[in-house]
């Protein structure tokens, strides 16, 4: 074997090999990227005017370096508020929109993103008659099992939820 | 290669060497993601298709690339087509990213691709090597379902739940409920333990089968 073959072909093969591929990748990134931050943009919408229907649109605050805040997103119509606060949940980071009304009342909730163990921890991180137990609560520091009662055999991920909507919350009265 | 044997080489991965229950490879995202139905489906597919990508590139390169440095540019062309079927899926499919979340980055590491690359893609045709990857895929995909599917009717009490994020059309919630919402799930079949029962009663399943079939498959080369 002389020494092309051994040494210089395997570097000339396996720098080609990453160069295409790394060429095509950012082919891809470029046609796909434009259409995943439209998408994730337009899903987020969708969520908030889910939680706070009326609102009709939604201005981003900006500036607010609050602890696990994602973002804050006030009403166009000066109705509410949608905080996105997150918190580590059993399975990682779990995600929670908080809609406030103008009258300092949490009216809903909805976690956003999530990976608690499924049929154990998603009965309480993707289960929408969990999140009713928020509605209505008055927006202050909530108390797990006071305010909220945490399902048996998840409070971590109870408790988790509970430290995303503190966490909003706290958000929420910084702008307010 | 003739016809039959085209066809054995389609069919191969689906019993005989089922890629989970025979082989044992990929065990790992197998026993993670089957906690239900849907996720086994979405897994299956997405693996499929990187490993047909990956089955026909590497076989069509499988004169250039040297004997060193195979496994790193496998692994190259396996990461690539992965982050492709990635950023596509999370472009024009969100709902399924949704759905696959962590696993979809860890086809990568999924030692089903990486092994039929090294034991099949790189002494066989691109032909060929389409065809295995295209029956692998089938096995693996149809493994996945009916574990998952053991898992969450017990489990859980529902099959096919969350399969709206896979089939847009179908209504947001679907679901089919097995079990009455009043009795209380196993749900140790929805953690690891469980995971493990179903996988090996599977596989002692599938050793069973292909214990059965093999005097038939005997008779038939003799002929």
């Amino acid at each position: 074997m002389n020494r092309w073959e051994r040494i210089f072909k395997p570097v000339t093969v396996l720098t080609l090999v990453c160069i295409v591929v790394a060429g095509s990748l950012a082919a891809a990134n470029h046609v796909t990227g434009p259409v995943i931050e439209e998408a994730t943009r337009v899903a987020q919408e969708k969520a908030r005017l889910e939680l706070l229907p009326e609102a009709g649109g939604f201005k981003r605050m900006l500036g607010y370096g609050g602890e696990n805040v994602k973002d804050i997103c006030v009403a166009l119509n000066g109705g509410g508020v949608v905080v996105t606060a997150e918190a580590k949940g059993y399975g990682g980071d779990l995600t929670v929109m908080v809609a406030f009304t103008a009258d300092d009342t949490i009216k809903r909730i909805k976690v956003t993103e999530q990976a608690e163990t499924k049929g154990i921890g998603s009965k309480v991180a993707a289960d929408a008659v969990y999140w009713a137990r928020y509605e209505g609560l008055p927006a202050r520091q909530l108390v797990l099992n006071e305010d909220v009662d945490a399902v048996t055999g998840a409070t971590k991920s109870s408790r988790a939820v509970l430290e995303a909507v503190n966490a909003a919350v706290e958000a929420y009265y910084a702008i307010r | 290669m003739s016809e039959k044997k085209k066809l054995s080489v389609l069919t191969n991965g689906i019993l005989n060497e089922n890629p989970v229950l025979r082989l044992v490879l990929g065990t790992c995202p197998t026993l993670a993601v089957t906690t239900m139905a849907a996720n086994g489906i979405g897994m299956g597919l997405a693996a499929t298709f990187v490993l047909l990508c990956s089955n026909i590139v590497i076989s069509a390169l499988r004169r250039i690339i040297p004997e060193q440095v195979r496994i790193p540019c496998y692994i190259t062309v396996i990461a690539g087509f992965v982050s492709v079927v990635q950023m596509l899926v999370k472009a024009y499919v969100p709902a399924l990213d949704q759905a696959l979340g962590v696993y979809l980055p860890l086809i990568v590491v999924n030692c089903i691709i990486l092994g039929r690359a090294e034991m099949f893609a790189s002494k066989n045709t691109v032909l060929n090597s389409a065809l295995d990857g295209i029956g692998m895929g089938i096995g693996f995909t149809l493994t996945l379902t009916i574990m998952g599917s053991i898992r969450e009717i017990l489990g859980a009490g529902t099959w096919l739940a969350g399969l709206d994020g896979l089939l847009p059309f179908l209504p947001e919630g679907f679901a089919i409920r097995v079990l009455p919402a009043s009795v209380d799930p196993f749900t140790l079949m929805t953690s690891a333990p469980g995971g493990f029962f179903v996988f090996g009663v599977l596989m002692a399943g599938a050793a069973w089968l292909t214990a059965h079939k093999r005097p038939a498959q005997a008779e038939e080369g003799s002929v």
